[in-house]
């Protein structure tokens, strides 16, 4: 009951003339703060938004006269006031600006103007366009209030938290239903190599959901595409695959090139249990004896003797160091190893056991350089024991020799 | 045997015994080991001219691999080799006049400075001077 | 043969009446014996510092980017590297503890008295060099710890009013720990302070061949000091060896990190043990005492300990005669148990 009443007298203020107020107070601010707690969390909201911060207010998109304290004149449509758009007409709204190059160059003249135009071919955009009004437009990412830019930590699109943006809706069973589209690609991608690189290690630089489908004209990519779409950031997988002989025969298959070994959102750690011939992806098109089957065979040989050469050699080196050992020189040497063992993986993508073997063969004599120095330090910190105990020894003799001279002496 | 001159012998053994174990590590420390230095201060290329125009190779400086470049103006650059993102090598790529690291695509500039992808760090820098005909780096501080 | 070289050297420098009163140089045999060999463990501990520190030499490389990879490179790759160094750092902290315990032997005995007040000065500022020696040594791997407890230690010095700022600049070659501290610091570890320890030890060493070990007139029974007690010294001596090397191959002196000064310091990062009293008490002063920064306060503590230890032969016969072998116990118990729990104090928290 208090409450009414005190939003009764703060309207009823609102409705006062205005000479009776500060002319320098946002009046939309002063009012909209009174008002129900959804109307207060705006304006809260934003106080951090980036548009605020840029010195423009609410009538900036809003309308209306921010001076007027009289809510008829301060919020009239006759002088420009438009309220809270329609979904279908926020790319619009925002585009008021956003696509403008004159008004943009007055703010951040390195921001893009092209995000409307993008959106509209998107599947969001072609969708609003067709009046399906429960897409995802500019607030549904950027939310309405407080936004924020990229690069900022607390933003909706934040590398690290546009996952969680995207799966507001698309892990939502009921959103997705209409659609038809699956919901667990935000639980794929958390477990996937992208999403732990980048939700636990911290990576910006692994891709979040924007970098593969776009960040305003977000689509899936097509079969032809998703090559292009990983080679961004895999040039060398990319390169080297296409020019193998598999690229063409898949191409008449319609195999989505990267996507048929490694998957899309769940893409995992390659392991060299893809190239199985019983259970790998290879089986989908080669017989367990074929040729092909035989290569798969040689290269899953390779790449687990690469494999258990590193850690045994880093097994050694470790041993050595927890038995106090310096071993710098031994890490270093698995390094370039490990360097030789990333090109030989890459080097897959060619389906060629000897382009592999020329770049594994570097790699493995290394990693057993490195299995032999872990060991050389081993054997050298029981040298140490032998040789202390020896050490001990001879100067127990010469204490017990002395010990018989002084006894000797004063006898 | 006299017990004096027994005792004196067994003395006179547990020295000898001493002074050799003793100097035994001496000797061996001293002796200087397969690479005579902890980190090398420069490494000599050979002749400068020789080194092709356009194109970039991988030295190794001490334990770690360096990148030398030779621009189509003849210029030199030396830069780690080490990717700053995930430890991959850096090549140079002639076409593109920069640095690229083929496991993500990060670029660097030839002052490796790092331009775009993944990359969060430059490559450290090395000296580069062609000290009487031969080319020789040197880590960039000394 | 060897008849004839001792006459030769008889001739030029009286060698014969050198060992004619070494034969007769006795060493008193009482309770308190064993702490006479206190003193000859410590010069064997400097013999093999001095020893051990050439062969380091041979391969250090001093500079900021050379000599946490040349200590690196002697640890692992030289031969019994690994021994040299770990042989330096424990016979370094042995030393120390070999001094103090010396010292205080000295003290409770009563052995500083007229006439060996000049062995007490002279032994505080050998206490005074082997403090430098660890503390200026501790900085030259140029690793991590060594380089934040080198900061934090030479901040003391800046605290000091009007010469702080010129002293620390003195201390560390410019305004922060940089390369040119480690030069610093590398000129005072192998040449300043060997010199001045060598002249001191002399000077020392003198001292007591010309007046004898203290305690003479009062015992009853007395050894010669060739060759019996010395052959006793050797024993212990080589005891001491063996245990150095014990330590040295089962507690091998790490190398952590290099130094980074864009890192910031490692969490409970302390000072070596000989300077953890001093560096607690620093730390558990208030801020301000009396208007007076507390550090200020610690600084004058310990310049006051030092001082009175210094002078202990001149003060210590002014005090009134009755009960004076009390106080001096208690004064020693007490500044010892003191030194003691702010040590521990400091190695717990």
């Amino acid at each position: 009951m208090n409450r009414s009443l005190a939003l009764a007298l703060v309207l009823a203020g609102c409705l006062l003339p205005g000479s009776v107020r500060a002319e320098s107070k946002n009046q939309c601010v002063v009012c909209h703060a009174a008002l129900d707690a959804r109307q207060q969390a705006i304006v809260r909201a934003f106080q951090q938004d980036i548009h605020l911060q840029k010195g423009l207010g609410c009538h900036s998109c809003h309308g209306g006269n921010p001076a007027q304290a009289d809510m008829g004149e301060a919020m009239d449509p006759e002088a420009g006031f438009v309220g809270a758009p329609k979904p279908s007409e926020i790319p619009a709204f925002c585009g008021k600006c956003h696509s403008q190059v004159e008004s943009m160059k007055r703010y951040n003249p390195g921001l893009p103007v092209d995000q409307e135009r993008k959106y509209w071919t998107s599947r969001h955009g072609t969708r609003l366009k067709a009046g399906d009004e429960q897409v995802a437009t500019c607030a549904s990412c950027h939310t309405a209030h407080a936004i924020l830019p990229p690069n900022d930590p607390r933003s909706t699109v934040y590398a690290k938290n546009v996952h969680a943006t995207c799966g507001k809706c698309h892990s939502d069973p009921k959103r997705m239903k209409p659609y038809g589209l699956p919901t667990d690609q935000d639980a794929k991608y958390k477990g996937s190599v992208h999403g732990r690189a980048l939700l636990e290690r911290g990576d910006t630089a692994a891709p979040a959901c924007n970098d593969c489908h776009g960040n305003h004209g977000a689509t899936p990519p097509g079969v032809a595409d998703i090559s292009l779409t990983c080679g961004q950031c895999h040039p060398a997988n990319m390169e080297l695959f296409s020019k193998s002989p598999m690229a063409p025969k898949w191409q008449q298959k319609h195999y989505h090139a990267c996507a048929t070994c490694h998957n899309h959102h769940d893409v995992a750690h390659p392991d060299s249990g893809l190239f199985d011939p019983e259970q790998g992806v290879c089986r989908k098109c080669h017989r367990p004896q074929d040729a092909g089957a035989r290569t798969a065979g040689e290269l899953r040989g390779m790449l687990d003797g690469m494999q258990s050469d590193f850690q045994a050699a880093e097994a050694g080196l470790k041993l050595a160091e927890e038995k106090g050992m310096d071993v710098a020189g031994g890490w270093d040497v698995l390094q370039e190893a490990k360097q030789a063992f990333f090109q030989a993986r890459t080097e897959v993508h060619t389906f060629s056991t000897a382009a592999v073997k020329g770049k594994a063969d570097p790699g493995v004599a290394a990693a057993q350089k490195a299995a032999a120095l872990g060991l050389k330090a081993v054997q050298e910190f029981r040298w140490r024991r032998i040789w202390l105990g020896l050490a001990t020894l001879i100067i127990t003799f010469m204490v017990v020799a002395l010990y018989l001279k002084i006894r000797d002496l004063e006898s | 045997m006299k017990r004096r001159s027994f005792i004196n012998l067994l003395l006179g053994l547990g020295t000898a015994g001493g002074v050799g174990a003793g100097l035994f590590p001496i000797l061996r420390y001293l002796l200087p080991p397969e690479s005579a230095e902890a980190e090398p201060e420069t490494l000599s290329l050979g002749p400068a001219e020789q080194f092709p125009k356009g194109a970039g190779k991988i030295f190794k400086f001490g334990k770690h691999p360096v990148l030398v470049i030779r621009t189509k103006e003849g210029n030199f650059h030396a830069l780690a080799a080490t990717c700053t993102h995930l430890d991959c090598l850096v090549q140079y790529r002639d076409d593109l006049d920069m640095i690229w690291c083929a496991c993500h695509g990060g670029k660097y500039d030839l002052s490796g400075r790092n331009i775009s992808g993944p990359p969060p760090k430059p490559l450290a820098q090395y000296a580069v001077q062609v000290v009487a005909g031969n080319l020789v780096i040197a880590s960039a501080q000394a | 043969m060897i008849d004839l070289l001792r006459s030769w050297l008889d001739e030029r420098y009286q060698l014969n009446s050198f060992l004619e009163w070494a034969r007769h140089k006795t060493v008193p045999v009482h309770r308190w014996t064993v702490f006479y060999y206190t003193g000859g463990v410590c010069l064997f501990l400097f013999l093999v510092q001095i020893a051990t520190g050439i062969l380091l030499l041979m391969y250090y490389r001093v500079g900021a980017e050379s000599s946490y990879e040349s200590v690196r490179f002697i640890t692992s790759q030289v031969e019994y590297g690994w021994l040299m160094r770990s042989v330096h750092s424990w016979s370094a902290n042995l030393l120390i503890l070999f001094v103090l315990v010396h010292m205080l032997s000295i003290y409770f005995m009563r052995a500083y008295r007229s006439p060996r007040e000049l062995s007490w000065v002279s032994g505080c500022f050998l206490l005074g060099i082997m403090m430098a020696f660890g503390f200026s040594g501790y900085l030259l791997p140029w690793n991590e710890l060594a380089y934040f407890a080198t900061k934090v230690g030479t901040d003391i010095v800046g605290q000091l009013p009007i010469v702080g700022g010129w002293l620390l600049k003195l201390v560390r070659g410019g305004e922060e720990v940089t390369g040119a501290t480690l030069s610093r610091f590398f000129g005072l570890h192998v040449a300043i302070l060997p010199a001045a320890a060598s002249g001191l030890i002399g000077l020392h060493l003198l001292f007591v061949q010309v007046q004898g070990m203290s305690h003479g007139e009062d015992a009853k029974k007395h050894m010669p000091f060739f060759p019996n007690f010395v052959l006793r010294d050797l024993t212990l001596w080589l005891v001491v060896l063996n245990v150095i090397c014990v330590l040295a191959v089962f507690f091998p002196w790490e190398l952590g990190l290099k130094a980074d000064a864009l890192k910031s310091a490692p969490a409970g990062i302390k000072p070596e043990w000989y300077f953890l009293s001093q560096y607690q008490l620093l730390k558990v002063l208030p801020a301000k005492i009396l208007f007076i920064p507390g550090e200020l306060w610690g600084i004058g503590m310990f310049s006051a300990v030092g001082a009175l230890a210094l002078l202990l032969p001149f003060w210590e016969p002014r005090l009134p005669k009755s009960g004076r072998e009390r106080l001096l116990t208690i004064l020693g118990a007490g500044g010892l148990a003191a030194a003691a729990a702010l040590t521990l104090w400091g190695h717990l928290s």
